[in-house]
């Protein structure tokens, strides 16, 4: 006996409603978490990250060369996240233009799409573009900024000077450097004799 | 510790020396410094343009990226801008140096036609005239006087402009209501010296290779 389906007939609703909602589930748990700090709760926020060494990407959606740079940060994250550096991005956009923190968020979220618990933190600075760009006194991103585990800017990596550019290797060079000088300068534990 | 004093006073007048040539901002160039030259760079009317063919008693560089949301939101404020100046002595001079296909000089064409550019748009494929004057940011202005110095370098106005991918331009602050180019540019044909000489220039990255 043969069976002929008239495909026509057959009801997709229910099939498309799982595949609707088996999708949002799965951009559910992709979402990421941005923090809306202003500039005086950044630098306090900053503060907490106490004992480890701080690389701060500085991005925009409008910044097509902090776009490029963005998965080589994702990429260094997981190499360097367990020898005690923490990665953060802060998100440098109009607070008056809604769709552009969607959109970063978005692309956050392509980001670490296969990687849920990244350990890389994200931030909005809430303040008026031109003044973070002042407070930070930054001229222009991208741009990445790496703390100590003491809390002190170490290295200021950015565009500000046509000669001197820096690449994603400087960021590695940086941190390989510190990591070494962490490791030689470490307090010893004293043992008694 | 006299041989201690005389190198302390060597670095402090170095580093001292070495401040004075850049700006507040700007890592190369200062006020006063002169106009670096460019020669034979090629144009989009297909022609090319050097610095010692001009003749205008001001000369306005803007760097410039076809790319950039910053560049767009604010093309047609700089076609207003030159447009204001007509029948005076001033020469704006619009130039690209990123090496990006969307910013070369084909795509300037394209570009200056599709917004009405009504001034030279030059392009600089070594990237040297952005290097020499220590240009970063898409848009960023450099005012010339008739001795080609420099007299005000950095934003168009106090509030940037961005264009959004539905097409729509939002000022920062609102409104504009400081114009640091314009203004620069009206005191310095008046032989005066420029107030606001230097601001924080605000914009997309040029990209140096």
């Amino acid at each position: 006996m043969v069976v002929v389906l008239n495909m026509s007939k057959l009801n997709y609703t229910p099939l498309l409603l799982v595949l609707l909602i088996t999708n949002q589930i799965a951009n559910a748990q992709n979402k990421i978490d941005l923090q809306y700090v202003d500039y005086a709760q950044w630098t306090a926020q900053l503060k907490t990250y106490h004992s480890k060494i701080v690389v701060v990407d500085y991005w925009a959606t409008w910044c097509g060369s902090c776009l490029e740079r963005f998965p080589h940060m994702v990429e260094m994250n997981k190499t360097y996240k367990n020898k005690g550096v923490q990665f953060v991005s802060m998100l440098l956009e109009d607070p008056e233009e809604p769709e552009a923190i969607e959109s970063a968020k978005q692309f956050l979220s392509k980001q670490f799409k296969s990687e849920k618990k990244s350990g890389f933190d994200h931030y909005f600075m809430t303040e008026n573009l031109m003044i973070s760009f002042e407070k930070l006194d930054l001229i222009g991103i991208p741009a990445v900024f790496i703390y100590d585990d003491k809390g002190e800017l170490i290295h200021r990596l950015t565009g500000d000077n046509p000669n001197n550019q820096f690449t994603e290797l400087d960021i590695e060079q940086a941190l390989n450097a510190m990591l070494n000088d962490n490791k030689t300068s470490s307090p010893k534990t004293s043992i008694p004799p | 510790m006299k041989k201690l004093n005389i190198w302390t006073l060597f670095f402090l007048l170095t580093s001292l020396s070495c401040n004075s040539l850049a700006g507040k901002y700007n890592q190369i160039l200062n006020i006063g410094d002169t106009l670096p030259s460019f020669t034979d760079l090629p144009s989009i009317d297909n022609s090319t343009l050097s610095s010692a063919d001009i003749d205008e008693e001001v000369v306005v560089l803007v760097m410039l990226a076809n790319h950039c949301p910053w560049v767009k939101g604010m093309d047609q404020d700089l076609v207003k801008l030159v447009d204001s100046f007509k029948g005076r002595s001033v020469k704006v001079v619009g130039f690209g140096v990123n090496l990006r296909e969307d910013d070369r000089l084909e795509a300037m064409k394209t570009h200056a036609k599709t917004v009405g550019y009504n001034f030279s748009y030059i392009f600089d494929e070594t990237q040297k005239l952005g290097r020499d004057l220590g240009a970063t940011r898409t848009p960023e202005y450099f005012v010339f006087d008739k001795d080609r110095k420099l007299t005000y370098m950095g934003l168009l106005y106090n509030s940037p402009a961005k264009m959004n991918k539905d097409g729509s331009i939002r000022h920062i602050n609102g409104e504009p209501s400081e114009f640091y180019a314009s203004d620069a540019i009206n005191t310095t044909l008046a032989g005066r010296s420029v107030l606001i000489a230097e601001t924080r220039a605000h914009g997309c990255s040029a990209k140096y290779e």
